[in-house]
């Protein structure tokens, strides 16, 4: 028999036999478009968590932005003292790398610690002197399509309030203060010496962590600078258009601080790089994905093979007629693996379909989800296409269709012809 | 006693045990047996004589446990599984109790099967299929399903599917059981003319005696063994 036979043989088979093609294909399409969508659905959660990393951070201490810039050093050796490694030249470094195609805008950090008092009350705290107005636009620049906002209020009261300050919300509640109180920072210089400077409560922040918010604090770039007296700044963080762009704008920010400033060596880091906390949900989420891609497999091969069983269980007569009349147990065999594969691509076909249609509904209907671990924000739920998962799930489920044709068969192997065909 | 003919089948001192738990079942015992071309035989006994037995081991669907089977002058007993296939396609039609028609196909459909497991063109497979349709008188059937078919026509449909890869040997079993009287005698009269038109070796398995009357041998079997054989 050949193929082209054989092919319309199986699909005769699968047509007149609707009842259980019909079971089978649901099976099989339902068990894809799950598949799918929960590709889609982590597919989305990870492009949420990347931009959510970029934008917002997980720890108080900012977004990673696309692209970070260290002197070398920094990353190498310890600092004697504080900024000894830092970026003195970073407005020229900023203009530079704002030159470049995709970049959206750079912006200088400093990191530094110290002591935050009222009066009555020290704390200790990590603060971050940023430039509000560009930290605000990373905030906003949020996740294009994720349709979700993150609040960036805080950082624009920051803006217009000079020698402002923004308290993690804890900080604020321990040191009692409130929105204009007057609180006074001290930290160590450059040169050793300790410094203080008053600054103005602009408001609170909420990192997501508790302990970030209670020692976590937001400072003009200039009052940081003032207080440790020096004109450095820790990093310049770069943002670019789209994520995507992280790994063309790599080499041409390095291109330009070579060209611009050859005597100083520059560490460049992407954000994949920066981001511990990213890769280890990711992880999880990988984890939770292939259990679940594995219980999808089970039930779809178990409940495909109970179908056909019960399905065949009617059919033994007829294949016994079938060896009976001469057809041999290969061209058996291949019909039935034939029948499981074609309800294989007959379920993807339907199951993309129908993944389509639930996608589209799900995005449609603007479901909230809950905040991420650790975070206050909720966002609405979106299943991306996730087409590289797609051809990978369309084998999976082919193959357990197959599986439990195959399954099956060796069930109908057990019985002898002359049983079979007696059979009632 | 008509002419010595060309020998079609023959069953050398075959013995066949069933093992049921402990017990050892002796279905076939000794039996030695020849059918030679253009005999409609039948074989009778009571039931659990042995007679579904025979067939399936003239059939090549079932092995004896002694003796040999040799079909168109080529023993049996050592052939492979793809070989006895080979055998039943060929050169065997099987007629069963309960037709067994594929309920998916059609008349035309279930005639045609094990035609596509040959290698045959597809203008040959319908011609030989409207062939045999023809014969048993349904060619105008030849569409519809087996539930739309009464008892005796699904069995000229499962005459048809025996005839058209035109085997030398078909063997019926019990082929009337399920069928009415006059039913049941026109399938015999019609396997009678098949016998002498094409002159293809028929075995009919019955209890029915008007269907022992058209036989020109009759094999009494009991207990396993032939007790009787007449030529007519
Ligand atoms: N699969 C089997 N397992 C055990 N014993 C069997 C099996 N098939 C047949 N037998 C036994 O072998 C003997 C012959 O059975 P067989 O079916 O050949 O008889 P039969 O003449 O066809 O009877 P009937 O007229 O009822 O169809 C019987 O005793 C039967 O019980
Ligand atoms: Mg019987």
């Amino acid at each position: 028999m050949k193929l082209h036979k054989l092919l319309r043989f199986s699909f005769r088979n699968l047509f007149r036999n609707r009842r259980r093609t019909i079971i089978t294909l649901s099976v099989a399409a339902s068990g894809f478009a799950a598949m799918a969508i929960i590709a889609g659905y982590i597919d989305f959660t990870f492009y949420g968590l990347q931009e959510l990393t970029i934008r917002n951070g997980f720890t108080g201490a900012g977004g990673t932005g696309h692209i970070q810039i260290f002197s070398l050093n920094a990353l190498q050796k310890e600092e004697s003292y504080p900024l000894e490694f830092g970026i003195s030249d970073y407005e020229a470094i900023t203009k530079g790398i704002q030159t470049i195609d995709g970049v959206f805008f750079a912006m200088p950090r400093i990191e530094f610690s110290g002591l935050i008092s009222n009066g009555e009350k020290s704390l200790s705290f990590l603060g971050m002197g940023v430039d509000a107005k560009k930290e605000a636009d990373l905030l906003s620049f949020f996740g294009k399509d994720m349709a979700m906002k993150l609040d960036n209020s805080a950082l624009y009261a920051l803006q217009d309030i000079p020698n402002g300050i923004l308290l993690g919300k804890d900080m604020a509640k321990s040191l009692n203060a409130k929105r204009g109180d007057t609180l006074m920072l001290l930290s160590t210089t450059v040169d050793g010496a300790v410094n203080a400077i008053d600054v103005t409560v602009a408001g609170t922040i909420t990192t997501g962590f508790k302990t970030a918010d209670r020692y976590y604090l937001l400072t003009h770039i200039s009052d940081a600078q003032r207080v440790m007296q020096t004109d450095k700044v820790s990093k310049i963080v770069a943002v670019l258009k789209d994520t995507e762009y992280t790994p063309i704008v790599i080499p041409e920010v390095s291109d330009i601080l070579n060209r611009d400033f050859p005597s100083h060596k520059f560490a460049i880091e992407g954000w994949e790089n920066l981001a511990e906390y990213y890769h280890a949900i990711c992880d999880l989420y990988r984890i939770i994905f292939s259990f679940v891609g594995a219980v999808v497999v089970v039930i779809v091969t178990l409940s495909c093979t109970n179908t056909m069983l019960m399905s065949t269980m009617e059919r033994i007569k007829e294949i016994g007629t079938l060896r009976a009349i001469g057809v041999s147990s290969k061209w058996v065999t291949a019909i039935f693996l034939l029948e499981g594969f074609l309800t294989g691509i007959g379920g993807v076909i339907i199951g993309t379909i129908l993944k389509y249609i639930i996608s589209a509904i799900i995005n449609h209907s603007w479901i909230m989800m809950p905040p991420p671990p650790g975070m206050s924000i909720s966002y609405q739920l979106q299943i991306y296409p996730a087409t590289f998962f797609i051809p990978l799930i369309a084998i999976v489920i082919i193959s357990s269709t197959t599986l439990s044709s195959l399954i099956t068969l060796r069930k109908v192997r057990r019985i002898s012809i002359v049983e079979a065909i007696t059979h009632v | 006693m008509k002419l010595q003919g060309l020998e079609i089948a023959r069953l050398d001192n075959v013995t066949k045990y069933y093992r049921l738990g402990e017990v050892q079942i002796t279905a076939l015992n000794g039996i030695t047996l020849v059918l030679q071309e253009g005999d409609f035989t039948v074989i009778a006994g009571p039931s659990g004589s042995g007679k579904s037995t025979m067939l399936h081991l003239l059939g090549c669907i079932d092995k004896p446990d002694k003796g040999s089977i040799i079909i168109d002058g080529a023993d049996t007993t050592g052939q492979s599984l793809e070989e006895l296939t080979e055998v039943r396609l060929k050169r065997i039609g099987f007629i069963f109790q309960t037709f067994n028609l594929v309920p998916v196909l059609t008349a035309f459909e279930n005639v045609e099967l094990p035609l596509l497991f040959r290698q045959m063109g597809h203008g040959e497979i319908k011609d030989r299929v409207d062939e045999a349709l023809h014969k048993v008188g349904l060619s105008d059937r030849m569409r519809h399903y087996p539930s739309r078919l009464s008892g005796g026509q699904q069995q000229r449909v499962a005459i048809a599917r025996a005839l058209v890869g035109h085997p030398g040997l078909i063997l019926a079993d019990e082929p009337t059981a399920n069928l009415d009287s006059k039913t049941g005698s026109e399938i015999i009269e019609l396997l009678l003319r098949v016998n002498q038109d094409e002159r293809v070796t028929i075995l009919i398995a019955t209890h029915d005696p008007a269907v022992k009357g058209k036989a020109n041998n009759i094999i009494n079997i009991q207990d396993g063994r032939i007790n009787e054989l007449m030529s007519l």
